[in-house]
């Protein structure tokens, strides 16, 4: 807490100026002259008040005497426990620009554009819990300081023969990268982090304590070598960009950038703890939370976007109209054919949600959140730990050899638009019937297999003992199977087939809707503050 | 299941057959009425369906039609091999060429109705308002009763012709559900495109950082040179290749169509024998089996 020389009244950082202002008599103090000569020992450490969630075990802390109402992390307003630590004291921080009002403005802009986003999300309580907390960040330094030779090629047409000079191209590189940042800590989401990025690095300044005040500050709890081989890997691809754009090396072709990147050895590799300002909102709903963050350098928002579903279905009614207009001007199909295409409607609805369910596996697992991942392994065994993570990173490189499933639907999608009519003519000339179930067949196959794979993600997630809803699409398929094979003479038959069918696939779609919004929210985080470097 | 042998000899047998079903232009169809303007009506009932009341009556529910063009009734008897809608083009065509009109046929072997129009009433009476008059008159042909059929096909027919509308209860309701899926499924799409925040771009992240990249002492060396025969390849060549393949998949989405639009001759009156296959009208018709 700093009292106010002049007036003795408590100091906050005040954004507009950089300054640590007094609201009473309006002087402002530079927060560097505050915080006074410190001793060695105060120079690593920083003593803060920690509130911790007796929820969640999120920590927030600050260095005044603010009281914490409520927890950012789960939207508990149960009483915070507080406590007074030494946290090990960072070294840069990245002051406020934005203030809460250019927050709730860039917020409510965006939410504009949010027409089924749950009322709540709008209301003005909701928006006036916006809290400025700094986030720890890992702060990766990397240079490259030493001579480089690549091959380079230049290729040109000689009558019929390619000829492909080949050179080698030297030169003293120094490339130096400061700031590429990775959030450390596991309550703030990786995938918040990523989205929320840039922090221009070049208005960061070094830390005093002074600039916590009126702000919160999250604990770092990841460890800075999660994140430092990423922070490499960053620093090659631009130096390997910077090579392959150099005005002298332009003209050549560089082919082996993997031999480039072993030309690479950084010459020195530092990483800095940093605070970084983050405006951030969480709204609960039952056993799930959305969070909402601002950039508080930028401005720049990203929004957990919930849909609310009675919003939902009356846009939908709405946005009908004009297609059931459009659809009456110059759209009349055959009742088989209408069954036909609300199958092809089916499968492309089971693949949407086997896709979702995919998302919803990745989320509830934290694979898009290593540090959150990190966090959780804590408490395991190292040695076990090490084993899961090369078993992990060995899935993950099978994962990526797999064929997506967009390139299955792709694949399916050209197979119908391509294949289909060349069978079609050939089945017209030949008026053999059962060749006509064969997009239906190749239809219930795709049904099959969206199904079974959502099965398969659903046992991951917190939903293992439900049904997947895309069986009903499957069922929807099966059922217009049936009704193509016994090819029944009356059009009732097809329409009330068609009807089921629709039926069906609403309910799957419905679901799609119920899936998105848990894919749109997290689950009630739980914390467990007992590894990272800050307690090192 | 039928083996692809069985297949492809039947496919032999019904070029074949289709060849010697309709050799020429042989037809010999009783002109029962003239209007003024010189379009025809003609009463083919090979079937014997109708009794000759019945195709009194029918005679006048398809004169109105002759404002617009020729009128055809035909039944085909069952035992005849036919694929009802090049029947029916081949049948009309040889009637009248390609002048403004439609054909009725109930064909007995495969049990269809179908409705085939040329020209002036094809620009009315399109494959869709075809398949819907089926639709609407196939349970007639389904009872037995063929004159009630074709008498209200016709009577539809000349709805259609005059601009009025034809009941079309069904397509409605399944036009009102599938509009209501596609707009499920294109707010569904546009929710994930709002809601998805972007991750900033390579170039943003290089902009954020406090970057120095300079190069000293740049040589460069030669070292060594490669040739490598190929066959070229310019562009015209690849283009050629990717019209040849659009070419074939259009052929193949056009040539699938039995009641869809075929290039044609002149629809209009005294047009005078617009040649097959060329430009100007088109032609086509939907059926229902019964």
């Amino acid at each position: 807490m700093y009292a106010c020389p002049n007036c003795n009244a408590g100091l906050k950082y005040d954004i507009a100026s950089g300054m640590l202002g007094c609201e009473y008599c309006n002087t402002k103090y530079d927060p560097y002259e505050m915080d006074g000569p410190q001793t060695a020992v105060e120079n690593d450490t920083l003593e803060v008040t920690v509130f911790s969630c007796s929820q969640c075990g999120g920590e927030l802390y600050t260095t005044d005497t603010t009281v914490a109402g409520f927890c950012s992390f789960c939207g508990s307003t149960t009483v915070l426990n507080s406590r007074i630590e030494k946290t090990l004291r960072p070294d840069y921080i990245i002051p406020f620009q934005k203030t809460k009002e250019d927050c709730k403005n860039a917020y409510a802009k965006m939410m504009c554009f949010a027409i089924f986003a749950p009322k709540e999300l709008k209301n003005k309580d909701c928006i006036d819990s916006f809290r400025g907390i700094y986030m720890p960040y890992w702060m990766y330094d990397v240079r490259y300081a030493d001579r480089v030779e690549i091959q380079g090629v230049q290729e040109r047409m000689v009558d019929e023969y390619k000829v492909e000079s080949f050179y080698r191209l030297s030169g003293d590189l120094d490339a130096g990268y400061k700031g590429i940042s990775y959030d450390g800590s596991s309550s703030f989401s990786d995938n918040i982090s990523e989205k929320i990025a840039p922090f221009d690095v070049k208005h960061m300044k070094e830390f005093t304590p002074a600039f916590l005040s009126g702000f919160y500050g999250d604990t770092a709890d990841v460890a800075s070598e999660v994140y430092k081989k990423d922070a490499l890997q960053s620093a090659e691809n631009m130096t390997v960009n910077y090579l392959k754009k150099h005005e002298k090396f332009k003209e050549f072709e560089i082919r082996d950038k993997e031999s480039v990147r072993r030309e690479l050895n950084p010459s020195s590799q530092d990483v800095h703890r940093a605070m970084l300002p983050v405006w951030f909102m969480s709204y609960r709903n039952h056993d799930r939370i959305a969070y909402a963050t601002v950039n508080g350098q930028t401005g720049k928002v990203v929004v957990d976007l919930p849909v609310d579903i009675r919003k939902y279905l009356f846009g939908t009614l709405l946005l009908a109209i004009p297609i059931f207009v459009l659809m009456n001007m110059f759209f009349t199909v055959t009742p088989s054919v209408l069954l036909v295409l609300v199958s092809l409607f089916s499968v492309g609805i089971a693949a949407l949600h086997t896709l979702e369910m995919k998302e919803i596996m990745e989320r509830d697992n934290y694979q898009d959140d290593r540090g959150m991942l990190y966090s959780l392994e804590e408490d395991e065994d190292n040695e076990k730990d090490d084993k899961n993570a090369s078993e992990g990173e060995g899935e993950n490189i099978k994962q990526k050899k797999k064929v997506p499933i967009a390139v299955w639907i792709f694949g399916a999608i050209l197979f119908y638009i391509f294949v289909l009519p060349f069978v079609g003519d050939f089945v017209k000339n030949m008026q053999v019937e059962w060749l006509l179930c064969l997009p239906l067949v190749a239809m219930l196959v795709g049904a099959v297999i969206a199904v079974v794979k959502s099965v398969s993600f659903m046992k991951k997630t917190e939903l293992k003992n439900k049904v997947p809803a895309n069986l009903f699409c499957l069922a929807a398929i099966i059922m217009a199977f049936v009704i193509v094979l016994l090819r029944p003479i009356h059009d009732w038959c097809y329409y009330l087939g068609t009807i089921l069918s629709m039926g069906a696939v609403l309910v799957t779609l419905i679901d799609l809707i119920r899936k998105y919004n848990v894919l749109s929210t997290r689950k009630l985080p739980q914390f467990d503050y007992k590894g990272g470097d800050d307690n090192a | 299941m039928r083996n692809w042998k069985n297949d492809c000899i039947a496919f032999v047998l019904l070029v074949v057959s289709t060849v010697l079903l309709f050799p020429s232009n042989d037809v010999f169809a009783q002109v029962l009425y003239e209007s003024t303007n010189g379009y025809e009506v003609v009463i083919d009932d090979e079937a014997e369906l109708l009794t000759d009341d019945e195709e009194a009556r029918l005679l006048q529910s398809m004169k109105p039609i002759t404002e617009y063009g020729n009128v055809a009734f035909k039944s085909v008897d069952a035992g005849t091999e036919i694929i009802v809608d090049k029947f029916a083009d081949l049948y009309y065509q040889d009637l009248w060429g390609s002048e403004s009109g439609t054909v009725f046929v109930i064909d007995m072997e495969n049990r269809m109705i179908y409705i085939h129009s040329v020209g002036t009433v094809y620009g009315s009476l399109k494959k869709s308002y075809a398949n819907t008059i089926t639709d609407n008159v196939y349970t007639y042909a389904t009872k037995g009763d063929y004159a009630s059929c074709a008498d209200k096909a016709y009577e539809q027919i000349y709805t259609v012709l005059e601009g009025g509308r034809i009941a079309q209860p069904m397509k409605y309701i399944s036009n009102a559900l599938f509009a209501f899926l596609m707009s499920f499924v294109i707010l569904y799409v546009i929710v994930k495109l709002v809601s998805k925040a972007k991750r900033p771009s390579k170039s943003q992240l290089f902009k954020s950082l406090d970057v120095s990249q300079t190069m000293d002492n740049v040589k460069i060396d030669y070292l060594s040179e490669k040739r490598t025969y190929i066959a070229v390849r310019d562009g015209e060549f690849w283009l050629s290749i990717f019209l040849e393949l659009l070419e074939a998949v259009l052929l193949g989405f056009l040539g699938g169509g039995g009641g869809g639009s075929r290039g044609s001759g002149g629809g209009s009156r005294g047009g005078g024998g617009g040649s097959r296959g060329g430009g100007g009208g088109s032609r086509g018709g939907g059926g229902h089996r019964f």
